[in-house]
């Protein structure tokens, strides 16, 4: 059966391995990218494998939560006149930043766009999920969350900045939003799953880096496997039912055992009490 | 008792702003902020008070514009509020050579840069707390050491800065103030200025520092009565071998140097 599917940070990577993916099995793909000229390229390429793929992008950047809010309206209205459910989210999108950088609404930018934004775009489209029988929220994380702490005093390492802290940081963040998630909606129609796709050959490490951490990156992606390969999981969680039970952290396709500090209640509550606040959202999203 | 004192930030939603805007939230200091986008201050604004719990008021600013200068101090004296910190982050550049740009952009790079700041520094004096120190941060930069060639305008600028801001210490003094003068090299805060220290190689690396570092040195140098503040060791070392080398050398280096950058931005 046909589902709807939205993944953020859709226009190169992993994102765009997903859509492919998935619109080859028939699965209709709402996609986001920054770029016009990369969203239009996103298309071509999909509709290269599949002509009939049934795609839709919109343009946005995660980094602005005014700009996020504007999309999910548009894409709520986009739902609205195509059934009115949407099956599975995908929060893709993410970036890595050598420096220690503010967005235009005041945080650390990895922190803003690998975790709050995240959270934003689930709370506002959670109303067009809860219309899906059975519908998912897969946020890609990262094996590097297992070696990442959290101070949640100091979420935006605002004095003491480390480029890779902030990422391990931000992809533990995945795993605690996603364990929350499911444990404050619990026995409802929306199920979270945090993945880990392996080390995979895409151009994150190239953006926003300089100096040592992009020469490294450039050595480390050939390591890599291909998007296609790191896209796997995300495309099996979202056409397949997933009957294992407390599970919630996936890898190659298989349950794993995440992080226990992704599993401390108390931290993952404050994370998102304090990620509510910092979007605004008040109650909305107890 | 309701706090109303705030610290004052101008250029508040460019990247080294935004940066000084959240280390002054996290210190839990009332803000007033400025800048010439309004859009772009009103959701700053709102985002920082719904994320620390502290007042942020602000009003659009434009250096270019007397009127704005004029509606901008007299809406202070109308809300009634005073201030403890003025934090002077406004700033222009256009990249090119001197004879590439258009006079009006270098007249402006002036207006914006160094007249803002006797503008700023004269008129926040009289809205000071009389009860507390008054501090401010004038950002300049370590290119206003120097002569520098392809930056000429925007150099001399800087200067102009660092020396108002090293003088008015001593006048300053009576009215219980201090004032700082930030000199950094590169600031990585958006994108092509980070394309431009990778194309600068080692030494673009190893001269730009962290931004939230800075910035939170920065203000506790200034209460510590600090007066010019050069960050990073390797940005001292080249402000003191560039003190022992006649002008004229060091404008001839800075002129290669620059020019090799240029070659290599453009083939990238």
């Amino acid at each position: 059966m046909s589902k709807l599917v939205m993944i953020t940070g859709a226009t190169s990577g992993i994102g765009l391995a997903t859509a492919k993916l998935l619109a080859q099995k028939g699965h209709h793909i709402i996609g986001l990218g920054r770029s016009e000229d990369k969203c239009y390229r996103a298309i071509q390429e999909i509709r290269k494998t599949n002509i009939h793929s049934d795609v839709r992008y919109f343009i946005a950047d995660l980094s602005k939560q005014a700009d996020i809010r504007r999309v999910c309206g548009e894409i709520t209205q986009y739902i609205d006149d195509h059934g009115g459910a949407l099956d599975c989210l995908i929060n893709n999108a993410g970036t890595f930043s050598t420096f220690y950088r503010v967005t235009e609404d005041g945080f650390e930018s990895q922190f803003a766009v690998n975790h709050l934004a995240h959270f934003l775009m689930t709370q506002l489209m959670m109303p067009k999920l809860r219309n899906s029988l059975d519908a998912k929220v897969l946020t890609t994380s990262s094996g590097s969350h297992y070696g990442a702490r959290i101070d949640i005093n100091e979420p935006m390492l605002t004095r003491n900045y480390s480029q890779l802290k902030a990422y391990k940081q931000t992809k533990l963040m995945n795993v605690l939003f996603t364990y929350e998630f499911n444990r404050r909606y619990e026995g409802g129609n929306v199920q979270a799953f945090a993945v880990d796709p392996g080390l995979v050959n895409t151009s994150m490490g190239d953006k926003n880096t300089a100096g040592l951490a992009k020469w490294i990156w450039s050595i480390r992606r050939n390591g890599g496997t291909s998007t296609e390969e790191g896209a796997k999981t995300l495309v099996y969680l979202a056409s397949e039912p997933v009957n294992e039970v407390n599970c919630f952290y996936y890898k190659d396709c298989r349950a794993k055992a995440p992080n226990r500090r992704a599993l401390n209640t108390e931290v993952a509550c404050k994370l998102w009490d304090l990620s509510t606040t910092y979007c605004g959202l008040g109650k909305e999203s107890a | 008792m309701k706090n109303t004192t705030y610290t004052m930030i101008t250029g508040a939603t460019g990247g080294l702003g935004r940066a000084f805007v959240v280390e002054c939230a996290k210190q839990q200091r009332n803000l007033f902020l400025s800048d010439i986008h309004e859009d772009k201050l009103a959701q700053l604004a709102q985002s920082i008070r719904r994320s620390h719990g502290i007042d942020v008021q602000y009003k659009a600013l434009d250096f270019l514009d007397e009127a704005s200068f004029s509606d901008y101090w007299n809406a202070i004296e109308d809300m009634g509020i005073q201030f403890d910190m003025l934090i002077n982050v406004a700033g222009l550049d256009y990249e090119g050579s001197f004879f590439e740009n258009n006079t009006q952009d270098l007249m402006n790079i002036i207006r914006v840069n160094s007249l803002s700041v006797i503008g700023m520094v004269k008129n926040i004096v009289q809205y000071r707390n009389k009860n507390q120190p008054l501090n401010v941060i004038n950002v300049s930069s370590l290119a206003g050491f120097y002569p520098m060639p392809l930056k000429a305008t925007y150099s001399a600028s800087k200067r102009l800065i660092t020396h108002l801001s090293i003088a008015l210490n001593h006048e300053i003094k009576a009215y219980n103030g201090n004032i700082l003068s930030l000199c950094p090299a590169g600031m990585a805060t958006f994108d092509e200025v980070i394309n431009s220290i990778q194309s600068q190689g080692f030494m673009g690396r190893v001269t730009t520092l962290d931004t939230g570092y800075i910035v939170h040195r920065t203000i506790d140098k200034v209460k510590k009565g600090h007066r010019v503040y050069i960050p990073g060791i390797v940005n001292k070392v080249l402000h003191f071998v560039g003190k022992m080398i006649p002008d004229n050398i060091v404008a001839g280096l800075i002129y290669k140097r620059w020019i090799k950058t240029r070659e290599i931005a453009q083939a990238q």
